[in-house]
């Protein structure tokens, strides 16, 4: 299905601080738990998590590709994934190291490592949805159809003009 | 589309910077072959997406030009449509174009907005591969040469199986693959698809109606029509380009701003029943999990029978790259749909004990493959899955010219961007075990500061043959393309070989997610 009306755009405006609070609230205190969530992505498990970002880089040399931030939080550090870097240039959206962020999304298992999946991120007043509610990254640039592929398959064996 | 004009500005100021540095890299030998300008002449309709260069938005295009065989684009005409921005339809100018005796060239197209440049592979003269690569944009596909008595209403007549993928009206990257049948009186008389939306899986959605019309003014001169169809309670809105009476290049228009891109191509006998669907397939397919960008390539031994053997694969989660199987391999099964027989619709699906259950739809032109689609948990990817033929494959029997279209995306660790890229270009095989490639490529890779490289020499290890080369042993294919840049890069590959003139690739680096083609060429 198409939903014409959801997720109006892939940036997710400024919001007020307050709406800000609104977003965060769900499951508040839960950031002792940013234990990687079993299976899919299920936004059931989303939990929020808030601390200071130690490091902040958009090419990380561990897997997934994509954003990543060291954060600091009361319960230990996080390495947390925010996807693609597009989009935080897109919203002109900056984390720099020492900043306190705040984060709404689940922990996963990549390779042998924890990764805190982010859905939303919060700096200042300025929030930010990074995934989907189904976990996705949200970016225009990582759509990859098979496009020779594709031409190739799709039975052009036969192809051309007749 | 003044911010094209402008984004070539500023990024031409950043390449004349980029340039400044820097050491040299070698430049490829004078090409050899049989192609020429004369390999380009007639009609064709192309296809491609990828990245605007100024937003970063996905966009696609598809269109019409004309060659002349003489090194000019006559007249020609397009759809671009920038995600979330809507569509528009321009027209191309006189322009030009050059074909190297390799099979690679360029070709601009010239509207009102400016001026496209790309890079092209010649495979046949019947169809190309084709990047863009001037800085506005990066974006890749293909190019068929058209046959002008199909631009009628009747030149879309019959089954055709279609597989388009791209984004969601809210950014989401969304997948819809199926099947339609169409009167070829403007009439979709039935059809099936099966829409992964946001990793949310429809299941089969008949179509509850579905019509199409060529366009009034461009259709006689260009193939270009319109076509709408409705299931699972959304209005699907699409402009097409003919082929000619067995392919059709779609892209989603029209006032949504969900752009999902692609082709439907005819179908012909399918299989109605397991019995029917059986031997040795590759696979491969592509988009995105809760990592970011995703391959999964391999194959597998359908038995007649719903049993899968012999399952292998390699896949790409944003940089983690694996292997199937990792732990042990259950639960490999597949199925023709019988509740929608003749549609060509199947599944078929496997779990690793490791990894995970790997799962897809597919809708078969024949028996002897079509599109999937991954419906994976939390993955929306698109792909296509062929009946693997002419083992055992070797070096020596699979020497010879090829032209080569990867695209996805990368990760630059000095520019700390991430970004797409798209490659183009030719390699010759040889007949040697190792150190078997050469060629050149051109592409555009946004990640770096450069963004764009041409006449990039190719050599390496090139392509190393496992066992009988169908990996149904466990014994895996290499492909490695040593890029002579300075400072030098390689492409890792897992290839699968479908047969002598194709096979499919993913990238096995770290720091990039690509997938494609390689494909023999013939003059």
């Amino acid at each position: 299905m198409q939903p014409s009306g959801k997720m109006k755009f892939i940036v997710v405006a400024v919001c007020a601080a307050a709406l800000a609070g609104a977003l965060f609230a769900q499951r508040p205190g839960a950031s002792s738990a940013a234990k990687p969530a079993p299976g899919a992505y299920n936004i059931a498990n989303d939990i929020s998590i808030q601390g200071t970002v130690l490091s902040y880089t958009e090419s990380s040399s561990s897997p997934p590709i994509g954003v990543h931030v060291q954060l600091q939080t009361s319960s230990g550090n996080v390495e947390v994934h925010l996807g693609d870097a597009r989009l935080l240039h897109l919203a002109k959206f900056t984390i720099a190291p020492g900043a306190s962020i705040r984060l709404v999304g689940q922990s996963h298992t990549v390779g042998s490592n924890a990764i805190f999946f982010a859905r939303l991120v919060q700096s200042g007043t300025q929030v930010l949805r990074v995934r989907t509610d189904h976990g996705l990254p949200l970016t225009n640039g990582a759509v990859v159809a098979n496009k020779a592929l594709l031409a190739k398959s799709q039975a052009d064996q036969k192809g051309g003009a007749r | 589309m003044s911010r094209l004009t402008l984004s070539l500005a500023i990024l031409s100021a950043l390449f004349a910077a980029a340039c400044s540095g820097g050491g040299s890299a070698p430049l490829p030998p004078p090409p050899t072959g049989n192609f020429s300008n004369a390999s380009l002449k007639g009609q064709y309709a192309f296809s491609m997406s990828g990245q605007d260069g100024a937003s970063s938005n996905f966009f696609g295009r598809i269109g019409s030009f004309t060659a002349d065989g003489n090194g000019n684009i006559t007249s020609g005409i397009e759809d671009v449509n920038f995600a979330g921005s809507g569509s528009q339809t321009l027209a191309f100018t006189s322009s030009a174009y050059s074909v190297q005796a390799d099979g690679r060239g360029e070709i601009t197209l010239t509207n009102a907005t400016g001026t496209l440049a790309f890079s092209i592979t010649m495979l046949s003269p019947t169809q190309g591969l084709i990047v863009q690569t001037d800085l506005n944009a990066t974006a890749s596909g293909t190019f068929f040469l058209q046959n002008p008595n199909s631009f009628n209403a009747a030149g879309l007549s019959g089954n055709y199986v279609f597989d388009f993928s791209g984004l969601d009206p809210g950014g989401a990257p969304d997948s819809i693959v199926g099947q339609f049948v169409s009167t070829g009186s403007g009439t979709l008389s039935s059809g099936l698809l099966d829409e992964n939306d946001n990793a949310v899986p429809s299941g089969a959605a008949p179509f509850t109606s579905g019509s199409y019309q060529i366009d009034g003014t461009n259709g006689p001169s260009s193939g270009r029509g319109t076509l709408t169809f409705v299931a699972n309670g959304s209005t699907f809105n699409y402009t097409f380009y003919i082929v000619n009476g067995s392919r059709v290049r779609m892209m989603e228009s029209g006032s949504s701003s969900a752009l999902t891109i692609g082709d439907a191509a005819v179908q012909t006998s399918v299989p109605t029943s397991n019995t029917n669907f059986n031997g040795n397939f590759a696979f491969l397919s592509s988009g995105n999990g809760t990592s970011g960008p995703i391959t999964r390539i391999g194959r597998f031994t359908a038995d007649g029978n719903g049993g899968l053997g012999s399952v292998f694969a390699d896949t790409n989660d944003a940089g983690l790259v694996d292997q199937v199987p990792h732990g042990s391999i259950s639960a490999t099964t597949y199925a023709i749909d019988t509740n929608f027989p003749g549609t060509g619709r199947g599944t078929f699906t496997f779990t690793d004990s490791k990894l995970g259950t790997y799962q897809f739809v597919m809708y078969l032109s024949s028996s002897s493959g079509g599109v999937i689609q991954d419906i994976g948990k939390n993955n929306v990817g698109d792909g296509s899955v062929q009946l693997q033929t002419g083992a055992p494959f070797t070096n020596v029997s699979l020497a010879g010219e090829y032209g080569i279209l990867f695209a996805g995306v990368s990760s630059n660790s000095q520019t700390q961007a991430t970004a797409e890229e798209d490659y183009v270009g030719h390699i010759t095989l040889g007949s040697s075990n190792s150190n078997n490639v050469s060629g050149a490529v051109d592409f555009s890779e946004f990640s770096s500061n450069q963004g764009v490289f041409t006449d990039i020499v190719v050599s390496g290890s090139g392509l190393t043959v496992g066992g009988d080369g169908t990996t149904s042993s466990g014994t895996r294919n290499g492909l490695s393309l040593k890029l002579n840049l300075s400072p030098s890069s390689t492409l890792n590959f897992a290839p699968y070989l479908v047969n002598s003139q194709t096979m499919f690739v993913a990238g096995t680096d770290t720091n990039r997610v690509i997938s494609g083609t390689v494909t023999v060429q013939a003059p």
